[in-house]
């Protein structure tokens, strides 16, 4: 491994994010954002349970509320940033004025193993590149999502493997949905599991033990119920139809619960079932969401998971989750998050804990910086007392 | 049986003593940095006898202030837009004037008298000056401790993982767009060790392990301009003493008693009496990180 300087690693880190945003092209509203009041996901997303393409409220959004005014035009009204922050920059065309474009990139670059100069790795992955196009029927009611992306390539040496397994081309989500009731709305094709707090850290284990993280997109019928004070949303799914080992894919059901407890306050909980021929899994979770002052947020979420494989005993993980989230000033967010989970929660085993800050910038409209200092732990392990594992993230995340 | 008894009493002594005197040493300095800062201000004169402290947020349209001026009142050009937040230092020597920043930075003197504060100023909160809570927290961290055979001399560096449960008191002074609070804890938790070299002197491994010690913490922290939370940076003491197991070849863990400070990020969220914290950040040297919560509640 290359032994460099922590300070030139670290700069690398922001240069390396600079960098891409200059030359590249996902949504950006996420469950802290409960902060700023908005405590429903529909405001700003096509899909009421949220995902990639926003609407032009949320893109609008995005500019005059969360993001800083840019620093080439900081006397622009509100009015003008909202207009700008649509993808033409503006009005949509007459032509186009039932179609929406979406064009997002996300890329990462970290360096794992930072406090052990000879173990440590860094590397540089372009998460996500997708481009979602949406077709808004009169008054919002027909809406049909189609999105192409792709799977980065794998790590360590890829000369070996066929261009297919290298990277290649997915779309995730692909969906028409319609509102079957006033307050009642049908999703049908392929979407994101409707459980948990959706938010974009899809590393952790609250979303990879439910089966929940980047690419589990599945085909599948859901409903979202929306009252004054409460959202319910109930899917049934089969899997991913487009994936070829159809043994593999998880079929099942989810829902998920949340409704005010006070202003800018809510609980909620989800349910997990699902079946394939390889494995079953059933999961559990409380969650919770807190709006404070003007911008700032706290979020947790509790779950366990029970997963048996075929002819195996089960695995009952389990995890604790939560990200604090202070807004300093306009664009800047301070983000302190923690976990801690175990694969095997009623034996003595390895007991995970990682920690860390965030900083999260949005310097205008279509542009995110992040930089995670993320700390990870281990008690109980049978070999010792591990030391910790550094982890240094800088994100670039643009959307068009 | 009886050493591990005269250990703990002996930790125990120490612990109290290191309590007492640290409580004192950070409150001396707490409370000396503050009345400077006041003085430096100018605010001492005003806040000495008051020391009350409210946010309010304007909900007027167009409250027309009166800012004082080179001895002489004026009435402001601008107006206060709806919505724009006020930290306000209140006077008792004259009616409806306050000493007050508001949210864009600017700090000065200024008469709200066009307010009906029942009907068009939405009263926050308030802050009596000192305002004492009571918390319970959870620590995990990591430090380094050695083992030593007592016959041959040998010693092995040993890396211990920490996690314990908190209680204590605290008490916070509020100003307007900063906070420093104070506060004291006693914990209890488990500690795993074992070696940090790959090939040890003396091999020693411990599991679950009880610790206990206590905990002092000054904290200075930045209200933002969004509310409701307070940002900036713990400085806690902590002494750690812990029951390790005594190997069959007679080594020895040390040190018994284990001194630590540390430098954290921190970041407090509040919601009327209940203030949630979380920090992040460093023991001793920038390998030994610390992750901390905790929940007050506000007496």
């Amino acid at each position: 491994m290359k032994k460099l300087a922590p300070s030139f690693l670290f700069l690398s880190v922001f240069a390396a994010g600079i960098f891409s945003s200059l030359f590249s092209p996902q949504s950006f509203a996420y469950p802290n954002f409960i902060g700023y009041g908005y405590t429903s996901c529909m405001v700003c997303h096509f899909n009421s349970f949220g995902g990639v393409p926003l609407t032009d409220y949320g893109r609008a959004l995005g500019a005059v509320a969360v993001s800083s005014k840019p620093f080439w035009n900081s006397k622009a009204s509100d009015e003008k940033l909202g207009e700008e922050a649509q993808f033409f920059f503006g009005p949509n065309p007459d032509v186009l004025k039932n179609i929406r474009f979406q064009a997002n990139y996300r890329g990462l670059t970290y360096i794992s193993k930072l406090n052990r100069s000879e173990e440590r790795q860094s590397r540089y992955i372009n998460m996500v590149g997708d481009l979602s196009t949406v077709y808004v029927g009169e008054q919002n009611r027909l809406i049909g999502v189609v999105n192409l992306g792709f799977i980065p390539p794998p790590q360590g040496n890829t000369d070996k493997l066929s261009s297919q397994k290298k990277s290649r081309i997915i779309t995730r989500e692909h969906y028409v949905s319609y509102p079957v009731m006033k307050k009642l709305r049908a999703y049908l094709g392929l979407m994101d599991i409707a459980y948990g707090i959706r938010h974009p850290d899809h590393i952790s284990a609250s979303r990879q033990y439910p089966g929940t993280s980047m690419n589990d997109q599945t085909h599948g019928v859901a409903l979202h119920l929306a009252n004054k004070s409460s959202e319910f949303g109930l899917q049934g799914f089969v899997g991913n139809l487009l994936e070829p080992l159809s043994s593999i894919r998880q079929k099942g059901a989810s829902a998920t619960f949340e409704f005010d407890v006070l202003e800018k306050f809510r609980l909620g909980s989800s349910l997990l079932y699902s079946k394939s021929t390889v494995r079953s899994r059933m999961a559990g979770a409380v969650h919770g969401r807190l709006g404070l002052g003007k911008g700032s947020a706290l979020l947790g979420e509790i779950g366990l998971v029970k997963t048996t494989l075929i002819d195996e005993d089960p695995l009952y993980a389990s995890y604790i989750w939560g990200q604090s989230t202070v807004r300093t000033i306009r664009g800047l967010h301070v983000l302190f998050t923690a976990e801690a989970s175990t694969r095997d929660t009623f034996h003595p085993g390895t007991r995970s804990l990682m920690a860390g800050p965030s900083l999260q910038y949005f310097p205008f409209s279509r542009l995110e910086l992040r930089t995670d200092l993320w700390i990870y732990r281990s008690f109980g392990d049978p070999s010792g007392a591990p030391a910790d594992d550094f982890r240094l993230n800088g994100q670039v995340h643009l959307w068009f | 049986m009886v050493l591990k008894n005269k250990i703990l009493r002996r930790a125990i002594y120490r612990i109290s003593f290191f309590f007492i005197c640290s409580s004192i040493l950070f409150s001396a300095l707490l409370f000396t940095a503050l009345d400077g800062h006041a003085a430096n201000k100018g605010l001492r004169k005003t806040t000495k006898s008051t020391a009350s402290y409210s946010e309010f947020f304007i909900a007027s349209d167009n409250c027309p202030l009166k800012i004082y001026f080179k001895k002489r009142w004026i009435k402001s050009k601008t107006t206060l837009p709806k919505g724009e937040k006020v930290y306000g230092i209140r006077s008792d020597k004259i009616p409806n004037e306050l000493l007050f920043r508001t949210s864009r930075g600017k700090t000065f003197r200024g008469n709200l008298s066009c307010l009906n504060e029942k009907e068009e100023g939405f009263f926050e909160r308030t802050f009596s000056g000192f305002s004492p809570y009571m918390f319970a927290g959870f620590s995990s961290w990591q430090d380094e401790m050695s083992v030593a055979d007592q016959s041959s001399g040998l010693e092995s560096p040993l890396r211990v993982n920490n996690a314990a449960l908190c209680l204590g008191l605290g008490v916070t002074m509020t100003r307007s767009w900063y906070s420093l609070a104070f506060d004291s804890c006693a914990f209890y938790g488990k500690a795993h060790s074992s070696n940090s070299e790959e090939v040890p002197l003396i091999t020693y491994s411990a599991r679950n392990a009880d610790i206990f010690g206590a905990q002092n913490t000054a904290h200075i922290l930045w209200l933002p301009p969004s509310g409701n939370v307070e940002f900036g940076l713990a400085l806690p003491l902590y002494i750690k003493s812990g029951v390790w197991p005594v190997t069959s070849d007679n080594s020895d863990v040390n040190p018994k008693l284990r001194l630590l400070w540390g430098g954290l990020l921190e970041a407090r969220f509040i919601r009327g009496k209940f203030v949630f914290t979380q920090d992040v950040g460093f023991l001793g040297n920038f390998k030994n990180f610390i992750w901390n919560i905790q929940g007050a509640w506000y007496f």
